[in-house]
C-alpha cells in the first residue's frame, strides 16, 4: 500500500519535472532562483543556515559548526553560516548539531533540540534549523520564558481591550433594557439593530446620501460619493433611530392595540429577527465588510498600553452616551415620564402622560444607541450576522446588570467585556464568551435581581 | 387589575432570565455537538439510479477481499466487468445530473465565484463535446453557506431530490463533514474541489467521497518548510477551530518542531469569535519570527488588529497565511496593509492554464480570486468521464471508475480528447488543468503542486508568485 503510493508519487514527480525544469529556466533569467532550488534536479539534500541575532537584533552567520546526518556525513557551514548536505534517498534521517563546534559565547537556544529526526522527499532540500542565541540571548529568553503567561503589561493591556468590547456592549444592551423597563417586551430583534448600524454606517460611508441612485453616484460627498465614517456614523444612527420608529410605530404599536401577550410578541421578534438577517444577507452580501476610512491605524502607547485612536475616542463617546442617558432618565420629564410607564402603565396613562409618545423615544433612543455600537463594533469588521453572534452577550450583559436599569446594562457589559478578555489570561481564547456566559449564571445564582436590579421587583 | 400586571411583569421578568440561561446553555452544547446534525435518508430519497444488483455485487467485492491478494486482483478486474454489464443493461438512458454545493454565501465566500465558474465552464465544455451516454449532462448550481448556517443541508436535500448523481463541494472542510454522511449514505458521490482537511483521507465514506485538492499533510509540510527558509526559529499560530484550521495546524505544528523550530503560541480560536484583540495581545506577549493565520474570511479581521498593534505583515514579523485566506486584499478597504505577506496555496503553475484562467474570469465577469477554479472544472470533468467508463450514472458505479480515470492508462488532457478514448474502448489517465492527480485508494491526489505567494500593495503579487511540489 505505502509502496504503491511512493511509486505513484514518484510517477507524478516524473511528469512534472518537464515543468520545474521550465520554472527554473524562468527563474534563472529574472535571477530570482535561490541557490537551494537549482539543486533540486540533483537529488535531495538536508539544508541548513545556522545564524543568531546580535544585540542590535541582525542576523549574524555561524562559521565552522559541524553538522552530521547519520549514516551519510558530516559537513561545515561556510561564511555565511550555510550547509548542504546531500542524502541518497528520500526517507527519515537523524540530523545532529555538534555544540562544541559552535564559537564562543553562542549556545543552542534549546539544548536538546541538537537532534532531529527529518523526513527528506525525493528531489526536494528538506530544511532544518538549530535556534541559536549569544550568551546575553539566552538569559533573556530564559527571562522570557519564565514570564511567559501572566505579567502586568498583558493585564493592562487586556483590561483595556475589555472595557472597549465592555463599553461598545454597553452601547449595543442599553436599548434591549430599556424597551423591556417600558413595555416587557424582551426583543430578540435587538441584534439585528445592532448589525442594522454597522451596515447603515458601512452604506453611508460608501454610497453617501445618494450613491445609489445611478445618476447622482458621480457628484462629490455626502451626496454622491461615499461620506467620511463620521458623517456615516451619524447617518448610521439616525437609520438606526428610525427603524427602531418604524418597527415600533407599525409592528409593536397595533400589536400592544391588538392585546397580543408579551410571550406571543416575543416569540414574534424571534421571527422578525430571523427575517431582518436574511434582508441584510441579500442587500449586502455573506462576506466581511470593513469602511473606508480608519480601518488599519496603528495603535499609540498610553502608559503599558496600546489602543488606536479611533477605539479611544469611540470608548469616550460610547461613556458620554451612556452617561447622558442614564442622567435622561433621572433628570428629565421624559426620564420620570418613562419611569413612570415602566412602573404602572395604567396609572401613567390615566395621570396624563402619553404612553404611546413614551414608547415610541425609548424606541427611537434603543435602536440608536444600538445603531451606534454596531458601528463602534464594525470599526474592525461587520458582517450580516455580526449582531446575532453578539446577542448571547447582550442578554448576559442586560440581565447581569438587571433588568431595565440603565447603568445595569453599563456595569453588565463591563462585567462581560473584562471577563471575556481576562479569562484569556488562563484559558484557551476559545472558550473566551463561554467563561463571560457562566460568570452571569454564577452572579444570578447569588444575586437573582442582577448587580442592580432592585431586591423588592422579583417576587 | 393593577395586581396582575405586576404579577405578569414578575413572570416575564423571570421568563427572560430562564430564557437567558437556557439560551446560553443551548448555545454552548450547540457548539461543543458541531456538525452532528446529519441524519440518515430514507431509501426513498435516495435517487433510483442506484440498485439492488450493483450494491449486491459490491457486498461480494467486500467478502472477496478477505481472500488473498492475488486472487483478489483478478476477481476485481472480474467484479468490473461484471458491474459494467450490469450497468450497461440498466441505466444506458439516464443522464448525468450533477449538484454543487459551493460557497456562494459565507466564510469562504470569496473562492465562490471561482468555483461555481469552474463548475459551468466544465459543463459547458462537456455538453459542447457531445454530453455523456449521448445527452447533455444536467448541472444544478448550489449554495453551502458556511458552519454557521445550515445552508449545505438544506441544499443537499434540494440536489438529492432532484436526483443528483454527483455533488460537488463544499469548499470548507468542516460544512463538507456535516453533508458527507448524507451524501454518501444516499449512494451519491460527493466530490470537493477545495476540502483539504486530513480527516478525509480516513473517513468512512462508502468509498463515495473522493477530492482533488491534496490533504493538508502535505500543505503542513510546504508551508513548514518555506518558514523554516525564510529564517524564522519561532512561530506562534493562529488558527480556526474546526477540521480545516485544526487539521492543517497541527501538520504544520509537528512539521515546523521536525524541523528545529519552536512554536511559542499555538491559538485556536471559536469560529464565530467576534473580536481578536486578545489572541493577538497573545502574539504580541509572544513576539515569533514569524506569525501563521490559518483562518478564512475572519482573517482579515485579525490582521487588521495584528496590524493595529505592530505584528502586521508591514512590521518586522513576518506572516504567513494559507489557502483560506487567499483573496484577503478583497476582505480589506486597505489593502496595503498586507504588503509582505506570504501564503502557500495548493495551485498548478498559474501561467501554464493561462487560457483558462481567461476563460474563468470572463466568466466570473472580472479579474476575482482563481483559486480553486481549476480544481472544480477537473472534478466535472473525471466524474463525467468516469461515468462514460461506467457507462451508468449511478454514484457507486461512477466512483468505482474515478480513480482509474486519473491514472493508468493514455493520457488526455481534455473532455473531449477524453471521451474519444473512451469511446475507443482505451484505458485512460486524465491530466487536469490543475494536476495530474494520480489518486490513491482513498480518492485523493497522491502529489501536489504549491504556490507561494508574496503580498505586494494590491493583492497577492504573480511575479513574485514561486512554486513548489510535495508528495
Amino acid at each position: 500500500m505505502t509502496a504503491r503510493i511512493r511509486q505513484e508519487s514518484t510517477k507524478a514527480m516524473a511528469q512534472w519535472k518537464p515543468l520545474a525544469g521550465l520554472l527554473i529556466v524562468v527563474c534563472s533569467i529574472l535571477g530570482l532562483v535561490s541557490p537551494a532550488l537549482a539543486q533540486d534536479e540533483g537529488g535531495q539534500s538536508i539544508v541548513t543556515q545556522l545564524r543568531y541575532k546580535d544585540e542590535a537584533g541582525e542576523q549574524v552567520p555561524v562559521e565552522g559548526a559541524i553538522v552530521t546526518v547519520e549514516g551519510v556525513g558530516e559537513a561545515t557551514t561556510d561564511a555565511e553560516g550555510k550547509l548542504s548536505i546531500p542524502v541518497p534517498e528520500t526517507g527519515e534521517y537523524v540530523v545532529t548539531l555538534d555544540p562544541a563546534s559552535l564559537p564562543e559565547g553562542i549556545a543552542l537556544k534549546d539544548a536538546d533540540r541538537a537532534q532531529l529526526t527529518v523526513l527528506v522527499e525525493a528531489n526536494k532540500d528538506k530544511r532544518v534549523l538549530f535556534a541559536l542565541v549569544t550568551g546575553e540571548g539566552a538569559a533573556a529568553a530564559a527571562a522570557a520564558a519564565d514570564s511567559s503567561g501572566i505579567d502586568g503589561r498583558r493585564i493592562a493591556q487586556l483590561t483595556v481591550e475589555g472595557l472597549k468590547q465592555g463599553l461598545y456592549l454597553a452601547m449595543a444592551a442599553i436599548g434591549l433594557s430599556l424597551i423591556y423597563g417600558t413595555t416587557g417586551l424582551v426583543n430578540f430583534a435587538h441584534a439585528e439593530m445592532v448589525t442594522f448600524g454597522g451596515l447603515m454606517t458601512y452604506f453611508w460611508n460608501f454610497y453617501g446620501l445618494a450613491g445609489m441612485i445611478g445618476f447622482l453616484a458621480p457628484l462629490p460627498a455626502p451626496f454622491g460619493d461615499g461620506t467620511n465614517l463620521v458623517f456615516a456614523i451619524i447617518l448610521g444612527m439616525i437609520t438606526g433611530g428610525l427603524l427602531g420608529y418604524i418597527l415600533d410605530r407599525v409592528m409593536f404599536r397595533t400589536m400592544r392595540r391588538q392585546g397580543i401577550s408579551l410571550i406571543a410578541q416575543m416569540v414574534i421578534t424571534i421571527g422578525l429577527s430571523i427575517l431582518l438577517r436574511y434582508i441584510f444577507v441579500y442587500f449586502f452580501g455573506g462576506s466581511p465588510r470593513s469602511f473606508r476610512q480608519y480601518t488599519a491605524q496603528r495603535a499609540m502607547s498610553i502608559g503599558p498600553v496600546e489602543l488606536t485612536p479611533k477605539d479611544l475616542i469611540a470608548m469616550g463617546i460610547s461613556v458620554g452616551v451612556l452617561i447622558a442617558i442614564g442622567l435622561l432618565l433621572t433628570m428629565t420629564r421624559m426620564g420620570k415620564a418613562m419611569r413612570a410607564v415602566s412602573d404602572n402603565r395604567d396609572l401613567a396613562e390615566s395621570s396624563g402622560i402619553d404612553v404611546q409618545k413614551v414608547i415610541s423615544t425609548v424606541w427611537i433612543f434603543g435602536a440608536s444607541a444600538a445603531a451606534l455600537g454596531g458601528a463602534f463594533f464594525a470599526l474592525d469588521q461587520t458582517k450580516w450576522d455580526f449582531g446575532f453572534r453578539i446577542l448571547l452577550l447582550i442578554f448576559a450583559a442586560v440581565t447581569l446588570g438587571g433588568l431595565g436599569t440603565a447603568y445595569g446594562a453599563l456595569l453588565g457589559a463591563i462585567v462581560i467585556g473584562l471577563v471575556i478578555n481576562l479569562s484569556t489570561l488562563f484559558l484557551d481564547p476559545e472558550l473566551k464568551n463561554m467563561v463571560a456566559l457562566l460568570a452571569m449564571v454564577l452572579v444570578l445564582m447569588f444575586r437573582p435581581q442582577g448587580l442592580l436590579g432592585k431586591a423588592e421587583r422579583i417576587g | 387589575m393593577i395586581h396582575g400586571l405586576e404579577r405578569s411583569t414578575h413572570m416575564s421578568q423571570r421568563m427572560l432570565k430562564l430564557l437567558g440561561m437556557l439560551l446560553a446553555i443551548t448555545m454552548v452544547a450547540a457548539a461543543c455537538s458541531g456538525s452532528d446534525s446529519t441524519d440518515t435518508v430514507d431509501a426513498e430519497d435516495a435517487p433510483a439510479a442506484t440498485d439492488a444488483p450493483e450494491e449486491e455485487a459490491m457486498e461480494e467485492e467486500e467478502a472477496m477481499e478477505e481472500e488473498e491478494a492475488m486472487e483478489e486482483e483478478e476477481a476485481m478486474e472480474e467484479e468490473e466487468a461484471m458491474e459494467e454489464e450490469e450497468a450497461m443493461e440498466e441505466n444506458v438512458e439516464g443522464e448525468l445530473v450533477i449538484g454543487t454545493i459551493l460557497p456562494v454565501t459565507g466564510d469562504l465566500a470569496f473562492l465562490g465565484p471561482a468555483e461555481v465558474a469552474g463548475a459551468e465552464l466544465a459543463a459547458a465544455d462537456i455538453n459542447a463535446a457531445g454530453g455523456v451516454f449521448g445527452k447533455d449532462i444536467v448541472l444544478i448550481q448550489g449554495d453551502s453557506g458556511d458552519t454557521t448556517t445550515d445552508t449545505a443541508n438544506v441544499e443537499v436535500d434540494r440536489l438529492l431530490a432532484e436526483g443528483a448523481d454527483a455533488i460537488m463541494g463544499a469548499a470548507s472542510s468542516a460544512v463538507s463533514k456535516t453533508v458527507i454522511d448524507k451524501i454518501t449514505g444516499a449512494g451519491v458521490i460527493q466530490f470537493s474541489p477545495a476540502n483539504t482537511s486530513p480527516d478525509f483521507t480516513t473517513y468512512d465514506d462508502n468509498g463515495l467521497y473522493f477530492r482533488t485538492a491534496p490533504s493538508d499533510l502535505l500543505q503542513g509540510r510546504v508551508l513548514a518548510n518555506a518558514i523554516i527558509e525564510q529564517g524564522n526559529a519561532t512561530v506562534s499560530v493562529l488558527f480556526r477551530q474546526e477540521s480545516y484550521g485544526t487539521g492543517l495546524a497541527d501538520a504544520l505544528k509537528a512539521n515546523l518542531e521536525d524541523a528545529g523550530a519552536t512554536v511559542d503560541e499555538f491559538i485556536g480560536y471559536a469560529v464565530d469569535t467576534e473580536s481578536f484583540d486578545a489572541e493577538v495581545d497573545s502574539i504580541v506577549a509572544a513576539g515569533s519570527d514569524a506569525v501563521v493565520i490559518i483562518g478564512f474570511a475572519e482573517s482579515a479581521n485579525i490582521v487588521t488588529t495584528m496590524h493595529e498593534r505592530g505584528v502586521g505583515p508591514t512590521s518586522d514579523t513576518n506572516v504567513w497565511g494559507v489557502d483560506g485566506n487567499a483573496g484577503l486584499q478583497g476582505e480589506l478597504s486597505d489593502p496595503t496593509i498586507l504588503n509582505g505577506m506570504k501564503q502557500t496555496i495548493p495551485s498548478v503553475d498559474l501561467g501554464s492554464i493561462s487560457d483558462f484562467i481567461e476563460r474563468l474570469e470572463e466568466e466570473m465577469g472580472g479579474p476575482e480570486e482563481t483559486a480553486y477554479g481549476a480544481e472544480t472544472y477537473d472534478s466535472v470533468i473525471i466524474v463525467a468521464l468516469a461515468a462514460a467508463v461506467a457507462n451508468s450514472d449511478g454514484g457507486k458505479a461512477i466512483a468505482a471508475e474515478i480513480n482509474e480515470v486519473t491514472k493508468n492508462g493514455t493520457k488526455c488532457t481534455s473532455f473531449a480528447e477524453c471521451i474519444e478514448l473512451v469511446k475507443a474502448g482505451e484505458d485512460i489517465d486524465y491530466d487536469g488543468l490543475g494536476g495530474p492527480y494520480e489518486f490513491v485508494d482513498a480518492g485523493e491526489p497522491a502529489a501536489a503542486s504549491f504556490r507561494i505567494d508574496t503580498y505586494g500593495d494590491d493583492g497577492a503579487d504573480a511575479a513574485l508568485a514561486e512554486y513548489t511540489f510535495a508528495s
